[in-house]
């Protein structure tokens, strides 16, 4: 059904060594716990931004909200996010 | 799970014939649905038919100042479209309202309506579930049946329909157009979708070598004044315990035309003529919402886990016309009812 289509993961956001901007921002704001749940959150909200329909705090959580912390670092990955979202250039 | 074919359709005709030649072959799209039905055995197709080539991916003007969409657009494209967003706002709500991101990326809008229910019993194969085997019994009569309907019911079977896009679609007064080997044909919204009776097993009334095309938006789209307010347990990423599809036409404080409809309490969008002619012609206040709420929850029946869903329903009716009638939609990322 998607034969062909091209497909980032986690493993594909670093480049040249230098972390992408969310995984950066992830570590900055602490935004996860056992981790788990991490890769899925990154690329989500690399989706999320490429996208560019969340322009509020809110709408970050609505948009994310398909991916599920059981260690409950919600507030911290929407702080991720923003900061993400700025040193991308988008207007927040 | 069990071993399956797999095959691609070519186009719509290849469709219909592959599903004409094997009754226990069936469609996949996106696969939200059917591949987690699969994996917990309720599902068991023979063959899976890839229709996800086909061309059916548009929108598209029809002429009459309505639109046309493709059954193979995706839930989210369709949601963000520029068209959708301008003049049907109420169906890009209502679709925002439903499922996460990822999974409106990956669901088509034919598969929205196709989606079965999610009574619990209907996952549960270790339970009798006469929509999943028919004659064996229904468990959420007497059972957990917290997120079961209120209307419409049948002894054999309490399950209601999940979609939010199809209560948007029933209020809109869209039509179905399916193909088969005799050409296409049109349905109605509100004769898409069957009450359970005696054969919960059947969902729809299409034909088992039917394939939805599109979806026909009249070109009314209630772009003023309308409104989807979803009740549910998780404020997002939940199925409704109820929801509200509102939209009126207003002139001069009094309401022209209205349409109602309402989803999480019954095997179908829920709407009743009745009660939208009750709100025309009517000052858009508490009185008019009040009758209207009134005439469409008649004959609502609650379980042992249920009932609390009748007052809900009064109550969301109630404050969805009035958003409607205020011009203040429900924000879906806004988890504040105004």
């Amino acid at each position: 059904m998607k034969d062909g289509v091209h497909i980032t993961t986690i493993e594909g956001l670093a480049a040249n060594g230098a972390l992408h901007p969310l995984q950066q921002a992830f570590i900055d704001h602490d935004a996860f716990q056992c981790g788990y749940c991490t890769p899925g959150q990154i690329c989500s909200a690399v989706g999320l931004i490429a996208e560019a329909k969340a322009k509020t705090a809110d709408e970050i959580r609505e948009l994310m909200s398909g991916n599920i912390c059981r260690c409950g670092a919600y507030p911290n990955i929407v702080a991720a996010i923003e900061q993400a979202m700025a040193a991308m250039g988008s207007k927040l | 799970m069990i071993n399956f074919d797999y095959v691609r359709a070519r186009d719509v005709a290849d469709a219909i014939r592959e599903i004409s030649a094997e009754p226990a072959a069936k469609f996949i799209a996106g696969g939200t649905n059917l591949i987690d039905l699969m994996k917990y055995d309720v599902e068991r197709p023979m063959r899976l038919i890839d229709i996800t080539h086909l061309p059916l991916n548009n929108v598209e003007e029809t002429g009459n100042g309505g639109l046309r969409i493709g059954a193979l657009v995706p839930n989210s494209d369709l949601a963000y479209h520029p068209l959708i967003e301008k003049r049907y706002p109420l169906l890009s709500s209502a679709i925002l309202a439903g499922a996460s991101q990822q999974l409106r990326h990956m669901a088509s809008t034919g598969g929205n309506l196709m989606q079965r229910t999610r009574c619990f019993y209907f996952y549960d194969v270790a339970t009798p579930c006469n929509k999943r085997a028919p004659g064996s019994g229904c468990s959420a009569i007497n059972g957990i049946n917290r997120i079961n309907a209120i209307l419409g019911t049948s002894e054999a079977c309490i399950a209601t329909h999940p979609s939010d896009m199809c209560v948007a679609l029933a209020a809109l007064e869209a039509k179905v157009h399916v193909a088969g080997p005799a050409g296409e044909r049109a349905i109605a919204f509100s004769d898409f979708h069957r009450l359970p009776g005696d054969t919960p097993q059947i969902d729809t009334n299409l034909k088992a070598n039917e394939i939805i095309a599109a979806i026909e938006l009249p070109a009314q789209g209630f772009a003023a004044n309308y409104s989807y307010l979803k009740i549910r347990d998780r404020l997002s990423y939940a199925f409704a315990l109820v929801s509200v599809a509102a939209a009126l036409e207003l002139e001069g404080g009094r309401i022209k035309d209205a349409r109602l409809a309402l989803g999480g309490v019954a095997h179908k969008p829920w709407r009743n003529p009745e009660a939208e002619a009750a709100l025309r012609g009517q000052p858009a206040d508490s009185n008019a919402y009040a009758k209207a709420a009134e005439i469409l929850l008649r004959g609502a029946k609650g379980f042992a886990h249920n009932t609390f869903k009748i007052d809900l329903a009064r109550r969301a009716i109630f404050r969805t016309l009035a958003q409607a009638a205020n011009g203040t939609p429900q924000i879906q990322s806004s988890k504040k009812i105004r």
